[in-house]
């Protein structure tokens, strides 16, 4: 593969993971928030929101790793190379 | 406990080991396999915990439920005796009742059924009695309306018949029955 | 992932290298039927294990299965509903004890041990045929169970609220299943990945608390699988009072 191609896979990859990574961060840091009010406001529906609370990570984990796919590809797979 | 995961390999080890490539690797660092003994052993020091926990909780409402059931099922059969106990006497005494009515419905229809026929004697006594009074004031009537009418001949024919010398003989007659009456 | 003969020089690990069986005129990747016939092979094991001698008074295995028996049973009924979970608590059941013991198989059983020709044993939802092959399958699913419990009139689901709902609506069948298929690969193969490279710079112990997160999320992903397949079953069956 050549150079300019495999420095621009690194980058993307780069690129990829890191600006994928703002958007599902701040998402689960204001849900966190909020779960965390709940329990506050209302100890015994603990149970309840904790579950809600994992699911939703999960639903916004995925953006990251939708990012994360993209620089695997780009690293270990890439249909540029060659 | 063979832990299942670990027996497949080994068994089938020498079959692979016939193919070309195939083997047994046992680097230690490559197959990271001290750090997976370390997760496992926490693992199974964790997990019967936690799942045991639970898993003995579900059982013993499982079990406490199921002798909650027993129980009730016991005190419902002991229920279902005593009220079957108490169907049997009820059934008794009403068989009681029936018969003792009967006896009496009996005992009143004899008694009615005499005062009946006493009642009848005793309407046909006086309705004879009064067939007799009737009869007797009928003949009364009669004797009385046929010496009226025996009065009124006598008095229509009387005066025909009647001249001076009857006149004065019938005035003695009657002087001297007065005297004998 | 396209099938290169390409290791990077300064990591021993291989990604995109697989074990290829012929089959036909397709070409398979072995490696994962070697390891999914493993986690088959553990559950059908638990289970006939568990239901040998079944008693009123659950203890051990029976209990575990009943346990998780009843976990689903709830998950299927809370999303899909009263009428119709029976017909679907199997296929979500399914889906969450695979995906579950071959996420957790793939962290922990020592795969590495056996040495293939070409690529490597793993987690079978480490491949993303696996995970597409899973999703596709609970796409025909909604769709089946639309049409069958409701005829044609499963369409009127498209413009549901408003008619201008449609092309969002038909975007959406075609990315839920990429959403469910890239989510779980996506989540198994990076832990594989960031263990391996950890274990690579420092083998001994700075891995263990990454080996113990992918623990959690790997089952928290095969949770949000079967959830999420239960749910759009439960969307597509769902009577207009729902």
């Amino acid at each position: 593969m050549d150079s300019i191609t495999s420095a621009a896979s690194v980058v993307a990859a780069g690129l990829a993971v890191g600006l994928g990574s703002i958007g599902p961060g701040i998402g689960q840091g204001t849900a966190s928030g909020g779960a965390v009010e709940g329990i506050a406001r209302q100890p015994e529906a603990e149970g309840k929101i904790r579950g809600t609370l994992l699911l939703s990570l999960a639903f916004m984990e995925s953006l990251t790793i939708y990012g994360l796919v993209v620089a695997l590809v780009l690293l270990f797979a890439n249909p540029f190379a060659g | 406990m063979i832990d299942p995961f670990l027996a497949f390999p080994f068994s089938s080890l020498p079959l692979l080991a016939a193919e070309g490539g195939l083997g047994l690797n046992l680097d230690p660092f490559e197959t990271n396999i001290i750090n997976l003994a370390i997760v496992i052993a926490g693992l199974v020091w964790f997990l019967p915990k936690v799942m045991g926990s639970i898993l003995e909780r579900r059982r013993g409402a499982i079990l406490s439920d199921l002798e909650e059931v027993e129980r009730r099922l016991q005190e419902a059969n002991a229920a279902l005796l005593a009220a079957q106990q108490d169907l049997a006497a009820a059934q008794t005494k009403a068989e009681q009742i029936r018969i003792e009515g009967k006896s009496r419905a009996d005992a009143i229809r004899l008694d009615s059924e005499q005062r009946t026929v006493e009642e009848m004697a005793r309407l046909k006594q006086s309705a004879a009695s009064d067939l007799d009074s009737e009869a007797s004031r009928v003949s009364e009537q009669l004797r009385r309306e046929a010496a009226r009418r025996a009065i009124e001949r006598a008095l229509a024919e009387l005066p025909g018949q009647l001249d001076a010398n009857a006149q004065a003989k019938l005035i003695d007659r009657s002087i001297n029955t007065i005297g004998q009456a | 992932m396209v099938p290169l003969p390409f290791s990077l020089p300064f990591a021993a690990l291989e990604v995109g290298q697989h074990l290829y069986w012929q089959l036909g005129g397709l070409k398979i990747h072995g490696q994962v039927f070697l390891s999914s016939w493993l986690v088959i092979g553990a559950l059908l094991a638990l289970v006939v294990a568990g239901t040998r001698k079944l008693e009123r008074d659950p203890s051990g295995a029976q209990n575990l299965l009943e346990f998780l028996w009843e976990y689903l049973r709830d998950i299927a009924r809370e999303y899909i509903g009263e009428k119709a979970y029976r017909d679907w608590l199997p296929f979500i059941g399914t889906l969450f004890l695979f995906i579950f013991v071959s996420n957790w198989g793939g962290a922990l059983v020592p795969w590495k041990l056996i040495h293939l020709p070409s690529g490597e044993l793993g987690a079978p939802t480490a491949d993303i045929n696996t995970t597409i092959a899973l999703a596709l399958l609970v796409s025909l699913a909604y769709f089946y169970a639309g049409l069958s419990r409701k005829g044609f009139r499963y369409f009127e689901y498209y413009v549901e609220p408003t008619p201008i709902m449609l092309p969002f609506k038909i975007v959406e069948d075609f990315t839920k299943p990429l959403s469910l298929s890239f989510r779980l690969f996506g989540n198994i193969l990076a832990d594989e990945l960031v263990v391996a490279v950890l274990a690579f710079l420092v083998p001994l112990i700075v891995p263990l608390p990454v080996m113990f997160l992918g623990l959690f999320t790997s089952a928290i992903q095969a949770l949000i699988f079967a959830t999420l397949a239960a749910y759009y079953i439960g969307e597509a069956v769902h009577e207009e009072a729902h």
